[in-house]
């Protein structure tokens, strides 16, 4: 394997896996960071609670 | 800055006109495929499935948590899954829904769509799966309409919401029902692989178990992942924490049986020497399948998906838990992928050589992308409007952590 074909393979990797793992983590830590300022309410079974 | 711009106004109307822009591509390029035929597809004799099958397994999959939630909520007694079941629902109708659109261009004669309720092939996989999926769907149907009524837009019609105050008594039902047609089709739609006695990588009869079995995790995941982000967007609460932490565990827990299932079929049904198949296997692991494979099916999507659906309880961890639902959903589009992409890539036989050429490469043309793009951004918006209008998906008010303690 020449070292273009083991660099391109690297920047595969790191396009393949990086690019939906980062909007993913960013989502995440938006999520957990929301959840971390509230308190649940008491929740009661409403309407059609199928 | 993220803050800023969910408190835009105006905002949730912005995002509904950028689908529109993708809606509107696939919406072009379906007429393409309608009107000039599957010529203007990458598909072949050689490649007969492609990207719309895969859009197609994938939404059916992510689908799965429709049935499984409403059973144990309806029928298993876990009457606290009921916030949960209520959304997955919507979520099984609208990803079936895609599965129907996907089918309706891959068919290749549209007009016919109908001919498999008509002309029974009972012979045929496929027309099983036509049953299932369109009865299935009717289920769905049944089971959201309740929900849709409750719109103020429909309190001139007392008979429409009192028809659906009676189809809800029957939930239960409706739950036996959706989860007998979904035990069938999830699981024959492995089997339309797994009969194909010609493409070595397909033809064995664990297909059904895998294909069910992974799809129930990745339901159920997809279901938490999808609550979990529209409470954020919406700042309410649809679904309690702890069940979402609960299903999550029950998610996570079926993902490392499948795995475990997985592990079995690749060791054990591939000992030794198995002509074809182990060519197959080798195909999968290496090269480009292989970092599919490894990468998202196994690794990621599967292994630290499952750890992460598991230990997020445990560490009442909520950015874990939706990285363990995001990575379980992006394993299983893989596995689908790689399940069709696989079988036409892998020559049929060279010695002696069956088809010229030998093997076919597939990348999907710009209009299987635009109309595949076109299905998803039609049901994101479906259901960013269910989630914002209909009175089931209200939700609740949580207190800010800081005044809790008053």
């Amino acid at each position: 394997m020449s070292f273009t074909d083991m660099l391109s393979n690297i920047v595969a990797v790191i396009i393949f896996i990086g690019g939906p793992i980062i909007p993913l983590l960013f989502i995440a830590f938006q999520v957990a960071g929301w959840h971390h300022q509230i308190t649940e309410p008491v929740m009661e079974e409403e309407g059609h609670g199928h | 800055m993220v803050e800023r711009i969910l408190k835009t106004r105006g905002i949730f109307w912005m995002w509904c006109a950028l689908l529109l822009i993708p809606i509107g591509i696939g919406l072009y390029s379906a007429l393409q495929v309608f009107t000039k035929g599957l010529v203007v597809t990458n598909l072949s004799d050689l490649a007969p499935w492609g990207l719309w099958i895969v859009v197609d397994l994938s939404c059916i999959a992510l689908s799965a948590g429709a049935f499984s939630l409403s059973a144990l909520a309806h029928l298993f007694g876990r009457d606290n899954f009921k916030p949960i079941a209520r959304v997955a629902v919507f979520v099984g109708l609208l990803g079936y829904t895609g599965a129907m659109m996907c089918l309706l261009l891959d068919i290749g004669r549209p007009e016919r769509f109908w001919h498999g309720w008509v002309f029974w092939q009972t012979h045929s996989m496929l027309w099983e799966v036509t049953m299932c999926i369109t009865l299935y769907f009717s289920v769905l149907l049944l089971e959201v309409f309740p929900m849709i009524v409750e719109l103020p837009l429909f309190n001139r019609f007392k008979w429409l919401q009192n028809l659906g105050h009676r189809i809800h008594r029957f939930a239960p039902i409706l739950a036996i029902m959706g989860m007998g047609l979904s035990l069938l089709h999830q699981s024959s739609l492995g089997g339309t692989y797994g009969v194909v006695a010609g493409r070595a990588s397909l033809y064995r009869a664990t297909m059904p178990l895998l294909f069910i079995v992974s799809a129930v995790a990745a339901g159920m995941a997809f279901t938490v992942q999808m609550t979990l982000i529209v409470q954020w967007l919406k700042r309410r609460v649809l679904v309690p924490r702890d069940v979402l932490f609960q299903v999550g565990q029950v998610a996570g827990a079926i993902l490392f049986v499948y795995l475990y299932m997985r592990f079995w079929d690749s060791t054990a049904g591939a000992y030794g020497y198995v002509p074809g198949r182990s060519e197959s296997d080798l195909l999968l692991t290496t090269g480009t399948f292989g970092l599919t494979f490894w990468g998202w099916e196994i690794i990621l999507g599967g292994i630290v998906a499952g750890t992460f659906l598991i230990m997020a309880r445990r560490r009442n961890s909520i950015g874990m838990l939706l990285m363990g639902s995001g990575l379980t959903m992006a394993g299983i589009i893989a596995n689908r992928w790689n399940t069709t992409m696989l079988a036409f890539t892998q020559p049929l036989s060279t010695e002696p050589v069956l088809t010229n050429p030998a093997s076919v490469r597939y990348l999907p043309s710009l209009v299987e992308w635009g109309t595949a793009l076109g299905i998803v951004a039609g049901l994101t918006l479906a259901f960013s409007l269910g989630m914002r209008f209909l009175p089931a998906y209200k939700g609740h008010t949580p207190t800010p952590v800081a005044s809790s303690g008053d």
